[in-house]
C-alpha cells in the first residue's frame, strides 16, 4: 500500500506541475500572441487613438462594417461587438478602455432587449476575460468576482479556468494564436461577417421594457464625469419577429436612444430573425453614416 | 455522478480507503461497504429508482433458490418463467412501451383509423438494460444447472449491483464475478497501478476523443442538410470514434476502478478497429453483450446446428435483438440489421472465423492486404453508424444520400466555428498510438511509462473538454 500511496502522489505531483505550466503557457500567449477573440484583441489596442468605436452584442459585431466607415468618412473606427454583451459587460469595458488608455471621439453604445438583462453577463465575454483573471487589472478583477461563481477557484487553481472553458479559452485558440494565424478581427477589424441565412431560434424579445437598468446609468454617469460622448442606438431586427413595440416603449425609457430596429425591413438582408447577414450588415452601416452624420 | 465528473473524484478515493483501512476485516465488511457505495453512486441520478434495482436483486436472489431447491421440472419452470417475464416486463415497460405504442398506433392509422397512442410519462432508469441482464444470465445459469444459487443475499447483492459496472456494464457473469466476492480481497500493488493507469487511459479516451469529436458529429447530423459530401463522410468518422473513445473508455474507467477494490471486470473492447472482418469486429466490440447472446440467445435457438438456413435465421435474430436492446427506436433496429447483412457472406462462405488470431503485421503484401480488410471493415462499421446516431431512418437515409449525391468536397466552417477536418490529427494520432498498444491492457506501462503518464495527464488538461460534463452514450441504454 506504501508503494501505491507513492505512486498516486507522484500522479498528482505530474498533475499539479502540468497544471503550473500549462497555465503559464496558455496565459503566456493569450497575453502576447496575436488576438483570436475578442478580449485579446481589446488588450491590444492599449495606447491607440480612434475616432468611432461601437460596441454591443452580436447584432453589433455581426452589423457594422467598421472599414465601410472609414472608407467613407476618413475615420478610424473599430467594431468592439462581442456575443451576448449585455449592459453590465459594457460598463466594464469602458472602465477598461479608460485603464487601458483607449481614447475616442466618439463611443457608440448598442441597446436593445438585453436592457431588461440587468445582472446578466455574455458568457463569451466573461469566459474570454478569464485568461487575464491572475494579473493585477482591478477592473478585471473586480467584473470576474461579480459575475462568476468560481472565481476565487479560477484565480488560485492552476489551469482550472482554461478546462472550465475550453471550447472557448483552450488549446485551440492557444493553437492558432502561436501559429499566428490571423484573426478576423485584426483583418475586419472587429466586425465579424454572417453569410446567407439561418432559420436557428434565438431569444425572443420581452413584451415590454424596463424602465431602468443600473448599468446603463453607471454609464451614463462615467460618460459625464469624464466628459466623454456616448451615442446610444438599436441595431435592426425582422420585422417578422414578435413584440416589436418593445423597442418603442425602450426609446420612452431611453430618450437619447436612436432606434434603427426598423430600418432594414427585406428579407434577404437578413441571416436570422435578429442579426442581419454581411448585405444586411453593409445596408445597416450606410444607414448609420447617414443617420449619425459620421 | 459521472466518471469523468469531481464528484466521483471525490467519492472514489473516500471508498477506497475506507474500503482498505476501515472495512477490510473480512469479505463481508468490504462487500457492505461496496454494496453502500453501489446505492449511493445509483441514487445520485435519481434515488427513487433504487426501488426498481432492490426489487431486481430480491427477485432474482429468490427466484434463483427456488429453482435450485425445487427438483420437478414444472416448478423449476415457473420460478425461471416468473423470473424472466418479470425481468423483461420491467425493460418492456421502461424502455420499450412508448416505442411499441407509438410504432402500433402508426400502423393503425395507416390503414386510415384515427388513433392516438396512449404513452406513458416514464424516465428510463439509467442501467436497467445492464442489471436486467445481469440478473437474466444468473436465473438461466441456475435453471440449466451451469452454476449453483448464490445464498448470501449480499455477496448477491453485490453482483448485480457492483458500481463499477452498475449503470453501463461491463455485462458481467455470476461464474466470473461471485467467485471473487466470495473471498476477501487482497490488496495488490500492481493491480491496483494497473487500475489507475487504466482509469487515466479512459479518461483520455473519454475527455480528449470522444468528446472532441461529439462536438464535430452533432455539428454535422444535426445540420445534415448544409453539409457537403466531405463533411458528411467526417461526420460519420467523427461519431465512430466518438462512440468507441465514449464506452471503450467507460468501460476502461469501469475495469480500472474495480481493479482498485482487487476485482476485476470482463474485457469489454479489444480494439474493435483493427478488425479484419465484421466477424472479427463483433468478437472485438462490447464483449460481453455480443457474448451474453451468443451464450443465451443465440446458442438456445440452435446456435450453429441445424444446417445454413437455421444459422442465417439465427444470426438475424441476434443482430435485430441486439439492435433493439440499445434503444426502443427503427434507427437501432436497421443497424442491427445492416450488421447482419454484413455477417451473411462470412457465414455462407464459413469465413466467419477465419481471423481469429492476433494481427502479425508486416510490411509486406500481405500486410498492405490486412491494412485494406482493416480500412474496409472500419468504412461498413462506419456506414451503419450512421444509422445508429440519426434521429430517424428517413434522417439516415437523407445523410447517405447527400453524402453520396451532394459530391462536393471542399472544407466546410462548421456552426461550431470550426473547420470539418480540424479533427483528424487528434484521431490520427490516437490510432497510431492504440496501433502500437494493441496488445496490452492499457497503454500507460512498459518501458516509457512515465513519459507516456505524463503525457496523458498533459492530454487531458489541455485537451479534454470539460464546459460541462459530457453523459457517457450507453448510459440511455
Amino acid at each position: 500500500m506504501q508503494t501505491f500511496v507513492k505512486h498516486i502522489l507522484k500522479i498528482v505531483l505530474v498533475l499539479i506541475v502540468c497544471a503550473y505550466a500549462l497555465d503559464f503557457g496558455f496565459t503566456y500567449v493569450y497575453e502576447n500572441a496575436t488576438p483570436q477573440n475578442k478580449v485579446q484583441y481589446i488588450n491590444s489596442l492599449k495606447n491607440q487613438k480612434f475616432d468611432y468605436i461601437f460596441i454591443g452584442s452580436s447584432r453589433v459585431e455581426n452589423s457594422v462594417i467598421a472599414e465601410e466607415i472609414e472608407k467613407k468618412t476618413n475615420k478610424k473606427t473599430i467594431n468592439l461587438g462581442i456575443k451576448g454583451l449585455k449592459l453590465k459587460d459594457m460598463s466594464y469595458i469602458i472602465k477598461l478602455l479608460k485603464d487601458y488608455n483607449v481614447s475616442y471621439e466618439k463611443l457608440f453604445i448598442q441597446i436593445d432587449y438585453s436592457f431588461n438583462h440587468e445582472e446578466e453577463s455574455s458568457k463569451f465575454f466573461s469566459f474570454e476575460l478569464l485568461p487575464f483573471c491572475s494579473s493585477s487589472n482591478m477592473i478585471i478583477n473586480d467584473y470576474l468576482k461579480n459575475t462568476k461563481e468560481n472565481y476565487l477557484f479560477y484565480k488560485y487553481i492552476p489551469f482550472l479556468k482554461y478546462t472550465g472553458s475550453d471550447q472557448l479559452i483552450g488549446f485551440r485558440k492557444v493553437f492558432s494564436s502561436l501559429k499566428n494565424k490571423p484573426s478576423i478581427f485584426n483583418s475586419n477589424k472587429g466586425y465579424e461577417p454572417l453569410y446567407g441565412s439561418s432559420s436557428r431560434k434565438l431569444e425572443k424579445i420581452p413584451n415590454s421594457a424596463n424602465k431602468k437598468n443600473k448599468y446603463f446609468s453607471e454609464i451614463n454617469t462615467f460618460a459625464t464625469s469624464e466628459n466623454l460622448k456616448f451615442i446610444y442606438f438599436s441595431a435592426p431586427i425582422s420585422l417578422k419577429s414578435e413584440n416589436l413595440n418593445y423597442f418603442d416603449e425602450l426609446k420612452q425609457n431611453v430618450p437619447q436612444l436612436h432606434n434603427f430596429h426598423n430600418v432594414i425591413s427585406e428579407d434577404k438582408y437578413f441571416y436570422d430573425k435578429l442579426h442581419v447577414n454581411h448585405d444586411g450588415a453593409l445596408a445597416f452601416t450606410n444607414v448609420l453614416i447617414e443617420k449619425l452624420k459620421l | 455522478m459521472f466518471f469523468n465528473s469531481l464528484h466521483f473524484a471525490a467519492f472514489l478515493p473516500i471508498v477506497f480507503l475506507l474500503y482498505w483501512f476501515v472495512f477490510n476485516k473480512n469479505k463481508s465488511w468490504q462487500n457492505s461497504l461496496l454494496i453502500i457505495a453501489s446505492y449511493y453512486f445509483y441514487a445520485c441520478w435519481d434515488w427513487r429508482f433504487l426501488f426498481l434495482l432492490v426489487f431486481s436483486t430480491l427477485l432474482d436472489y429468490f427466484t434463483g433458490i427456488m429453482i435450485e431447491k425445487n427438483e420437478t421440472i414444472s416448478k423449476r419452470r415457473f420460478w425461471f418463467w416468473l423470473s424472466i417475464i418479470v425481468n423483461l416486463g420491467f425493460l418492456g415497460v421502461f424502455k420499450y412501451y412508448n416505442f411499441f405504442a407509438t410504432s402500433f398506433t402508426e400502423l393503425i392509422n395507416g390503414f386510415g383509423f384515427q388513433v392516438n397512442p396512449l404513452l406513458i410519462k416514464v424516465i428510463l432508469p439509467v442501467g436497467i438494460s445492464f442489471y436486467t441482464f445481469h440478473g437474466l444470465s444468473y436465473v438461466i445459469d441456475i435453471y440449466y444447472k451451469r452454476i449453483k444459487a448464490e445464498y448470501n443475499f449480499i455477496d448477491y447483492s453485490l453482483f448485480v449491483s457492483y458500481f463499477p459496472l452498475l449503470v453501463a456494464g461491463p455485462i458481467e457473469r455470476a461464474t466470473h464475478l461471485l467467485p471473487q466476492v466470495k473471498v476477501k480481497r487482497e490488496f495488490s500493488f500492481e493491480k491496483a497501478k494497473e487500475g489507475v493507469h487504466q482509469i487515466i487511459w479512459g479518461l483520455v479516451k473519454k475527455v480528449v476523443i470522444a468528446d472532441s469529436c461529439a462536438m464535430y458529429a452533432n455539428e454535422v447530423f444535426n445540420h445534415q442538410e448544409d453539409m457537403n459530401s466531405l463533411s458528411l463522410v467526417l461526420g460519420a468518422i467523427y461519431f465512430a470514434f466518438q462512440i468507441y473513445g465514449d464506452f471503450s473508455g467507460y468501460s476502461d474507467i469501469a475495469l480500472g476502478t474495480s481493479k482498485l477494490f482487487g476485482i476485476d471486470l470482463l474485457k469489454n473492447f479489444n480494439f474493435p478497429y483493427f478488425s479484419r472482418d465484421i466477424a472479427e469486429f463483433w468478437r472485438r466490440w462490447h464483449i460481453s453483450l455480443s457474448s451474453w447472446f451468443r451464450d443465451y440467445l443465440y446458442i438456445p435457438l440452435g446456435g450453429s446446428k441445424g444446417g445454413k438456413w437455421m444459422q442465417v435465421r439465427n444470426t438475424f435474430i441476434i443482430f435485430l435483438v441486439s439492435g433493439f436492446w440499445h434503444g426502443a427506436n427503427w434507427t437501432f433496429i436497421a443497424w442491427g440489421l445492416i450488421n447482419a447483412i454484413y455477417f451473411l457472406p462470412l457465414l455462407l462462405l464459413n469465413k466467419n472465423r477465419s481471423n481469429l488470431e492476433d494481427i502479425n503485421f508486416r510490411w509486406n503484401r500481405e500486410g498492405l492486404q490486412t491494412i485494406l480488410h482493416i480500412v474496409l471493415t472500419f468504412s461498413i462499421t462506419t456506414f451503419a453508424w450512421i444509422f445508429f446516431r440519426a434521429k430517424s431512418i428517413s434522417d439516415a437515409l437523407l445523410y447517405i444520400k447527400n453524402m453520396f449525391t451532394n459530391l462536393n468536397f471542399d472544407v466546410q466552417y462548421l456552426g461550431n466555428e470550426r473547420y470539418s477536418f480540424e479533427l483528424l490529427p487528434l484521431v490520427g494520432v490516437f490510432i497510431v498510438f492504440e496501433w502500437f498498444h494493441k496488445y496490452k491492457t492499457e497503454p500507460i506501462s512498459g518501458k516509457y511509462e512515465n513519459v507516456k503518464l505524463l503525457f496523458c495527464i498533459m492530454a487531458i488538461l489541455a485537451l479534454g473538454v470539460f464546459s460541462d460534463y459530457k453523459e457517457f452514450i450507453y448510459f440511455q441504454f
